[in-house]
């Protein structure tokens, strides 16, 4: 008995290692890549203001809801949009979450347009219990993200004769957390998630003079930013008959950016112009607060609505024309789960989602308030055992056409994977 | 070992069940999704979206002056081309080009005082094919003997203001013809039996001599090609090697029949053959160049400045609020910068002007410090802009970017250090082709500097 008793503790040592080396596979699969491609899943002109194009928090199961979840619990996944739904996972499983997003973006002006395909990991984390009340997610996720070609031109002053200028930008900020969720009483969690937030702001201006040389001189303006962030949430879940009726609100504290910039202006023929490295102005997060509801039926439906507020304003930044304002932003989604357990139709096992959402976007420019709205839909696809795959469709509408801006249509996949291993549980019954 | 058995199945099939099932479908799922992001068409946008402080403008007021300066000689030897006769310049007067050269005896000359009979001595040359002045007019060109030998300087060279004696009324030969200098035709000119009997008799009591070749030197000395100046209007070139060029002995044989011979004596140096050039008249605004330290600036010039082979004007280019552009140097950068200069409207004729000008940087008094270069040190010609329409574009261009940006970088700008615009070298032996400038001042063709100023903030 003993005997065999160890040797299932050997067999259980030997299942973590494989599908731990398979999850490192998997992991080193996607983080080489992560860490080069999660900079440029924008293509938007507008990323050249500020810290770029924030991107929408949260697993693929939220964004087919409409990027909903303040109140939702980490059932089954790991909902990253409040750190208090952790206390809610399975306690003997281990969660591991990747997804990507392939997005088709096209770019209005007036008078021209372009198309753009980005693709990107949009996230990766590992969640488990520690005890029975507090779970922890451990993940990377995308901040924000700056990825623009725009081609203009510039007079030469005193002249008739214009040069071509290209701007680029590139870079983004990617966050590290660690988020952990304890429930201090029935229904009540406590949440905070500590991440470190780090990346670069890169705009380059590129001004060539083909009429009157073959000099082409790089003007390149990037910021070094990083520093701690703070996420503090709480989750309430109210048994209403069967039902269950859930509030949430998370809190993201103002965080200044430590700040390095630097400047250089190069010439494609060697010549360094300006090569300067330096303190600036610390960027900054601002204050964000949020607020969900969301209320869950026996039969399988589930509503949720979240609300979002932001104080851009106080998002100062040199010589742009961009004003920055407060944002609010409106979440409202579905969810409808036929049947949580049962091996009778694939259909029945699925999850079916949809939700739409009105964003402001934190620029002002030219006068025009800048915003963004889309509707989304969503499907997950259990697998074996508890693994998920989880799909969601994106349109999504920003920008304008007014005031010679450029309007932004989106229409973008994310997939996700969840493997939900119930490890421990497995091994002791082998 | 039976708990081993069972370890070994467990591990494999459900972990490649794993692996072949999920990882692939997944992977795939992943990959497709992750393709490398592309874009398609272009945004071009007015600077309504972006506006940044970066621009780049072109500064057309920066000052220069022009000054004209006459270089206190000019090789002209080895060039292998001579220049002979009278030129009227515009503003320059006349000037006279005198050809000298030396000739070699003949290593295979024989002569048999029983048979053989002198008939003429000529001197044959071929044009070169320059020309300048009026070639319709009838050229009157003048060969005579030199009375002192060619002396080369230490340095090997000889110089447009080199001259040796020769009496100037004794003409060896003169012929007077139409010159068609683009025919390239032979031309003979008759010189005096006399001559042609004294080099007889020098080869034939002097032939074993060992020193023969000396000797020769020393009876015959050289010649010089003039012209009559009084009737002759135009310059003309001529090919100075020993192959085109020689004095020709014609003589013949009276055996059973008569037969004729001719025996070249070449030129003996191309380091010997040189041009001298004589300015006629003393009195123009530019004869108060005295030496090569000296500088005749455009305003006295009616705002123009001249450059001319062989005679050594030059055109210096100084910059003399070079100052000012300081003010700017913290803001920006130099990113191009020209030299326009612009050959003065109605002094030219488009084909006539130089293809090639260089440009060089020179001292106070002067003297050429460097030449402008490229990487590999080749010589950077200007780039030269014919207006062939309407002849009122008509500009060469320097690119001065790379000297301004250092120029602005020196600790204290030398107001006295400017640059100069010359002629290829080899070009001083072969014509006396010309070009007038407008200055700065000139307001029909004004030479300016052009420069192109990206400006750039920083926070």
């Amino acid at each position: 008995m003993f005997k065999a008793n160890r040797n299932c503790i050997y067999i259980t040592i030997i299942m973590i290692q494989n599908k731990l080396l398979m999850y490192l596979t998997v992991w080193s699969l996607f983080f080489v890549p992560f860490q080069s491609m999660a900079q440029s899943s924008t293509a938007s002109p507008y990323s050249m203001y500020g810290i770029g194009m924030l991107n929408m928090k949260g697993d693929v199961i939220n964004a087919g809801m409409g990027h909903t979840g303040v109140a939702m619990k980490s059932q089954g996944y790991l909902n990253t949009l409040n750190p208090a739904s952790y206390s809610a996972m399975d306690s003997l499983s281990f969660l591991f979450n990747v997804q990507a997003s392939g997005t088709f973006g096209k770019y209005e002006t007036g008078s021209q347009s372009q198309t753009n395909f980005a693709s990107n990991i949009d996230g990766l984390s590992f969640g488990f219990k520690v005890n029975n009340n507090w779970g922890m997610n451990i993940g990377f996720a995308p901040y924000s993200s700056i990825g623009y070609t725009i081609q203009s031109e510039k007079y030469i002053i005193g002249t008739e004769n214009t040069y071509p200028v290209e701007y680029t930008g590139e870079g983004g900020l990617t966050q590290v957390y660690w988020g952990n969720g304890i429930q201090l009483f029935k229904g009540f969690s406590l949440g905070v998630n500590l991440s470190f937030v780090w990346g670069s702001i890169e705009n380059i201006e590129t001004s060539s003079y083909p009429e009157i040389t073959g000099e082409t001189i790089h003007n390149r303006k990037s910021h070094h930013v990083n520093n701690l962030y703070l996420e503090y949430g709480f989750q309430y879940h109210l048994p209403i008959q069967k039902n269950t009726l859930s509030l949430g609100a998370v809190i993201n504290t103002e965080t200044n950016l430590n700040t390095t910039y630097e400047h250089s202006i190069s010439t494609d023929g060697g010549q360094e112009y300006l090569s300067e490295l330096k303190n600036a102005d610390d960027m900054l997060i601002p204050m964000k607060y949020s607020t969900g509801l969301s209320y869950q039926t026996h039969t399988g439906w589930t509503a949720a609505f979240d609300y979002h507020y932001s104080e851009w304003s106080s998002f100062e930044e040199p010589m742009t024309s961009a004003e920055y304002r407060n944002t609010n932003s409106y979440h409202l989604g579905f969810q409808y789960a036929p049947q949580r357990m049962g091996y009778k139709s694939i259909f029945r096992r699925m999850q079916y989602r949809v939700g739409a959402f009105y964003s402001d976007n934190y620029l002002t420019l030219n006068g025009v308030d800048l915003d963004e709205k889309g509707f989304t839909m969503g499907v997950t696809v259990p697998v074996r055992q508890k693994t998920l795959i989880n799909v969601a469709y994106e349109y999504k509408q920003a920008g304008s056409l007014n005031n010679g801006l450029i309007r932004e249509t989106y229409n973008g996949i994310k997939i996700g994977v969840t493997f939900n291993e119930s490890w421990f549980r497995k091994s002791l019954f082998q | 070992m039976l708990n081993s058995k069972a370890i070994r199945i467990h591990m494999t099939r459900p972990f490649l069940r794993y692996i072949k099932v999920r990882s692939l479908l997944i992977g795939l799922f992943f990959s497709a999704l992750l393709m490398p992001g592309c874009s398609d068409g272009a945004l071009d946008m007015g600077d309504n979206f972006i506006s940044t402080p970066t621009y780049t403008a072109l500064i057309d007021s920066v000052s220069i002056s022009l000054s004209t300066i006459r270089a206190d000689s000019v090789v002209t030897s080895g060039s292998e081309t001579g220049l002979v006769g009278y030129y009227q310049h515009p503003s320059l007067g006349g000037q006279e080009a005198v050809s000298y050269f030396s000739i070699a005896p003949s290593e295979s000359f024989t002569w048999d005082t029983q048979k053989d009979v002198f008939d003429s001595i000529t001197f044959v040359v071929h044009p070169s094919g320059y020309s300048i002045g009026d070639t319709t007019s009838t050229f009157h060109l003048q060969v005579h003997q030199l009375s002192e030998e060619i002396e080369k300087h230490d340095n090997g060279k000889l110089y447009n203001v080199s001259h040796f004696g020769y009496d100037k009324n004794e003409v060896l030969g003169k012929r007077s013809f139409k010159p068609f200098p683009k025919r390239k035709k032979k031309l003979e000119v008759k010189l005096d039996d006399a001559l042609g009997q004294s080099i007889i008799d020098f080869m034939v009591t002097k032939k074993d001599h060992a020193d023969k070749t000396t000797l020769f030197r020393e009876a015959y000395k050289g010649f010089v090609l003039t012209c009559d100046t009084n009737l002759t209007r135009s310059v003309l070139g001529f090919s100075a090697t020993d192959e085109l060029a020689a004095i020709r002995l014609y003589s013949h044989q009276v055996s059973h029949e008569k037969e004729e011979m001719e025996r070249n004596f070449p030129l003996e140096s191309s380091t010997k053959q040189f041009t001298q050039l004589i300015t006629h008249n003393s009195n123009t605004v530019y004869s108060s160049l005295e030496n090569g330290k000296d500088k005749l600036n455009e305003s006295a010039t009616n705002a123009s400045s001249l450059l001319q082979s062989g005679s050594g004007y030059m055109v210096r280019v100084d910059f003399p609020y070079l100052n000012n552009l300081l003010e700017i140097k913290s803001e920006g950068r130099i990113v191009k910068a020209e030299l326009i200069i612009r050959p003065l409207i109605g002094t030219f004729k488009h084909y006539e002007l130089p293809p090639t000008l260089y440009l060089a940087e020179v001292n106070k008094v002067n003297n050429i410090e460097q030449y402008f270069t490229d990487a590999d040190g080749n010589l950077v010609a200007a780039t030269r802009f014919v207006d062939q329409m309407y002849n009122e574009n008509t500009y060469y261009k320097f690119n001065v970017t790379n000297y301004l940006n250092y120029r602005i970088t020196e600790p204290i700008i030398d107001s006295q250090t400017g640059l100069m615009i010359v002629l290829p070298d080899d070009q001083n032996n072969k014509s006396l082709d010309h070009v007038t400038f407008g200055g700065y001042t000139n307001v029909q063709s004004q030479s300016e500097l052009h420069i192109y100023y990206y400006y750039y903030d920083t926070e």
